[in-house]
């Protein structure tokens, strides 16, 4: 075999082991349904071990994985996945995992402005904004020049800016009647989400 | 790793709008929403996926477990 050294299996594992928070939040962050996402890894995972023996310990482990789940992500008919509308079920997951309401309703808020996205900007912010990526490493995921992910990031900025920056948004939902359920909270939140999208 | 990139910057950056959520914050609301998934403990089943796929190579080459050769 001519291949350059690959990882020894138990290695490889453990390293994808180690890499899947990370592929559950990117995942997540993708879809909006913690079902699919994880399905999604799942697949990433069977894919990845199949082909460890391509992966090269001098290229980021956590760049060749990310690469293989956006891959499956935007194959087939998984773009689907993406629904346009974030699902009560993971706006109610969203909102429970946070201790703190407020806190919870302004990531439910997030990922439905995240949803109004074009898909490239998207993804260009989950990895950089959320994933904390280097441009130079999102674009390797991606397959485009950095000057094109820095771009994208900055549109996708603003343009969460403006979608989060309502002066009805997060201060009318602070004052708002506690919130004694996840569901009363996403239909309060969609629509102030969804006026706000209208208005802009 | 995070830091090739200035955590603000562009010439988009003014306070133009006061309705416009900073860039900041929106970083910190993007950053929660990882960290709360990737904080999150994982299921036994994405373990028993990769065991799995091992077993099934070992049997499938017949070959019982070998160390590194």
């Amino acid at each position: 075999m001519t291949a350059p050294l690959p990882l020894p299996a138990s290695e490889f594992k453990a390293a994808l082991l180690e890499m899947v928070p990370h592929l559950r939040a990117f995942a997540r962050s993708l879809c909006n349904d913690a079902v699919a996402a994880d399905d999604l890894v799942q697949d990433t995972m069977l894919r990845a071990w199949k082909a460890r023996d391509s992966f090269t310990p001098t290229t980021s482990f956590r760049a060749w994985t990310f690469t293989i789940l956006r891959n499956v992500f935007y194959s087939e008919k998984r773009r689907s996945w993406r629904s346009t509308e974030l699902s009560p079920e993971m706006a109610e997951r969203t909102l429970v995992a946070s201790d703190d309401p407020s806190k919870g309703m302004e990531l439910v808020e997030l990922r439905n402005a995240l949803d109004h996205l074009p898909d490239d900007q998207r993804e260009a912010i989950i990895l950089v904004g959320a994933g904390g990526m280097a441009y130079e490493e999102a674009a390797q995921i991606i397959g485009c020049a950095v000057g094109t992910i820095k771009s994208r990031v900055s549109r996708a900025r603003k343009a969460l800016g403006e979608m989060l920056g309502g002066d009805k948004a997060p201060k009318a939902l602070a004052g708002a009647p506690a919130i004694t359920s996840g569901k009363a909270a996403f239909n309060n939140i969609m629509d102030q989400v969804s006026a706000l999208s209208r208005e802009s | 790793m995070s830091d090739t990139r200035k955590p603000e910057g562009g010439p988009s950056d003014g306070p133009k709008s006061q309705r416009r959520l900073g860039n900041r914050a929106i970083g910190e609301r993007l950053r929660q929403m990882y960290e709360g998934v990737v904080d999150e403990s994982i299921p036994d089943e994405f373990l028993k996926l990769l065991e799995e796929a091992e077993a099934a190579e070992r049997s499938e080459s017949g070959q019982p477990e070998t160390g590194a050769s």
